[in-house]
């Protein structure tokens, strides 16, 4: 019982530390070497200012380059692996991802249009946000034309919507010139953070915190939800409104988050069970758990790629030849989370 | 005693063209227990999930302490009735606590999460029903005895003032069978009336007080055991010859008979 306690608050800790550790190391990977002392007169130079002769270019690195990779990799890797940990949840399977609705796949194609008209970042951003709530919202349409497993409708209608876009994005790549749109669609598509801005990550922060807290607020009716929409309703669940709240909520999420970032696939599907590993399937504890975890690893992967700088690995790669093989290795380990 | 349930004309059909079941009439007493008999597919499951508000009525009413159920919100209902559905599983390996836990539900808002009261509450019926041992046991990992013990707490976690047992014996070896049906029993002394349904006549003689009979989608006899449960309605209703014998001069059993 002691031991036990003692357990989970070591727990807590360091899901509470390890993203705030991380962080701060984080400004000191990239191109441009600066000392840990810079990094901290840098960042506290707002609140107070310590006296020192450090040119203008360290400030510009660290606040307009550095801080929002940074904060986009944390924001990213929380809103994937949250949204994640929801779907597969509420859809009670485990092979289930943030895009199950179809929001990557309307996003990318929001995305490439966006680009074929030599649009320039924030119209990208825009359209991709909007594009991706457009094709849940297709989705979830199909899904609730349906009489019978709802459940079910919304995964096969999420499989046909993306489906859907995944072809039009393609006729968009065949009509894309291909010496410059065709690359920048390819390359967007791959997924990359190396591009953000102070100005990005401020355009997806409102429905970021709505996502998160929200969610953060309903996350132990998700256990409710997960025993089936029968024994939920006897339980006195309204499963319905619990169902859309968590689609629009990691909707917000993802569609944000793959907007800034591209397609990042993966760490939505493994982190929600890297981390019902850890402190098990609740999702009082899950949730938050997930969310501390993804920030981190989308955050260690991001450094890895920045340190790499000769050949700059795109990050929707580098994190699935890391992460698979992470994920194998902890399911050798002994996994409970599922029956 | 006080009416607690009546249930008047009740008409239910799946697609407004085949009847389920029709015209069904009756009512319970606070402390009941009811068993209902009758073959596969005549519709008891169905019956009981309309009593829960979880499908509703073609034709007919349904009145809680005199309150039409329809005009009663989900949380109103899960108050007042517990449902046990007639297979349980779940996809991920909770804690046996955990799962007791989700009875607190429908007495918590849409953001809260159980606190201490309510785990105290979870672990009293755990013990009630001599399960404490098991709460941190993975949900997936314990037996279908348990897993039956750990659903029954549940809906004594949730506090109601009926039950509703989908075949709360089907799954369970012959001993745990008896056990269920004591424990029901000894939960229905405490005050809570309950529903049941059963595919052994035996299990109304032991644990319920009445007996109803449901075949081809109407109610062919409602009242106590012994009256209900004779040879002929037997026979008529499942297809088979039995014979009723006493037991230890007090109970009576049901014995199937050979065809020659």
């Amino acid at each position: 019982m002691e031991n036990k306690i003692i357990k989970n608050i070591s727990v807590t800790v360091l899901l509470i530390i390890l993203p705030i550790i991380i962080f701060l190391l984080s400004f000191l990977i990239g191109r441009y070497p600066i000392s840990p002392q810079d990094v901290v007169t840098v960042i506290l130079s707002p609140i107070i200012h310590i006296p020192n002769n450090l040119s203008p270019n360290i400030y510009t690195v660290v606040w307009d380059i550095r801080l929002p990779q940074i904060a986009a990799a944390m924001i990213v890797g929380a809103a994937l692996s949250i949204s994640g940990a929801s779907f597969q949840g509420v859809f009670r399977n485990p092979l289930v991802s943030p895009d199950i609705l179809g929001v990557s796949a309307g996003a990318a194609f929001g995305a490439a249009l966006a680009i074929l008209f030599g649009q320039g970042s924030v119209v990208i951003e825009v359209m991709a946000f909007i594009t991706g709530l457009i094709a849940v919202s297709m989705t979830y349409a199909i899904g609730k034309s349906f009489d019978g497993d709802r459940t079910l409708m919304f995964v096969l209608g999420g499989i046909a919507i993306a489906a859907l876009f995944t072809a039009l994005t393609s006729t968009i790549k065949d009509v894309a010139d291909p010496y410059n749109k065709l690359p920048e669609i390819t390359y967007w598509l791959m997924g990359s953070l190396s591009n953000v801005t102070n100005q990005s990550v401020m355009m997806i922060i409102i429905p970021v915190i709505i996502g998160f807290t929200v969610l953060l607020m309903v996350r132990w009716r998700i256990n409710i939800l997960s025993m089936g929409n029968e024994e939920a309703q006897s339980l006195g669940l309204d499963t319905e409104k619990l169902m859309i709240i968590v689609i629009l909520c990691c909707t917000l999420l993802t569609s944000a988050a793959v907007s800034i970032s591209g397609i990042i696939g993966w760490v939505g599907l493994i982190i929600p069970h890297v981390a019902r590993m850890i402190v098990g399937p609740d999702h009082k504890k899950l949730l938050p758990a997930a969310l501390s975890l993804g920030a981190v690893f989308l955050l260690v992967i991001d450094d890895i790629c920045r340190t790499a700088n000769t050949v700059e690995i795109p990050l929707g790669v580098l994190t699935a030849i890391i992460g698979a093989p992470f994920f194998i290795y902890l399911l050798h380990k002994g996994y409970e989370g599922w029956s | 005693m006080n009416k607690i349930l009546e249930i008047s004309g009740a008409e239910f059909s799946y697609n407004k063209k085949e009847k389920i079941f029709g015209d069904i009439s009756f009512s319970m007493e606070e402390g009941d227990v009811l068993c209902i008999l009758g073959p596969n597919g005549t519709g008891k499951s169905t019956l009981i999930k309309c009593i829960n508000g979880l499908l509703k009525l073609d034709k007919g009413n349904i009145l809680f302490q005199n309150h039409d159920i329809k005009t009663m919100s989900k949380v109103e209902l899960a108050k007042i009735m517990g449902y046990v559905p007639q297979t349980h599983r779940s996809t991920f390996a909770f804690s046996v606590l955990d799962v007791v836990l989700l009875g607190r539900a429908p007495h918590l808002g849409l953001t809260d999460s159980p606190g201490e009261k309510d785990v105290k509450i979870a672990r009293k019926s755990m013990k009630d029903l001599g399960i404490l041992h098991l709460e941190d046991k993975p949900y997936t990992e314990i037996s279908g005895g348990e897993v039956q013990l750990v659903i029954l707490a549940r809906v004594l976690t949730q506090q109601p003032k009926m039950l509703l047992l989908d075949e709360p014996t089907s799954h369970l070896d012959f001993g745990n069978q008896i056990r269920t049906l004591d424990i029901i029993k000894k939960i229905s002394k405490s005050g809570l009336s309950v529903i049941m349904t059963s595919h052994y006549p035996d299990h109304a003689f032991i644990s319920s007080n009445k007996v109803a009979i449901l075949n081809k989608g109407s109610l062919m006899a409602i009242g106590d055991p012994e009256e209900v449960i004779t040879e002929k309605n037997m026979s008529e209703t499942y297809g088979i010859d039995v014979k009723i014998l006493n037991v230890e001069n007090h109970r009576k059993a049901v014995i199937p008979l050979e065809k020659y």
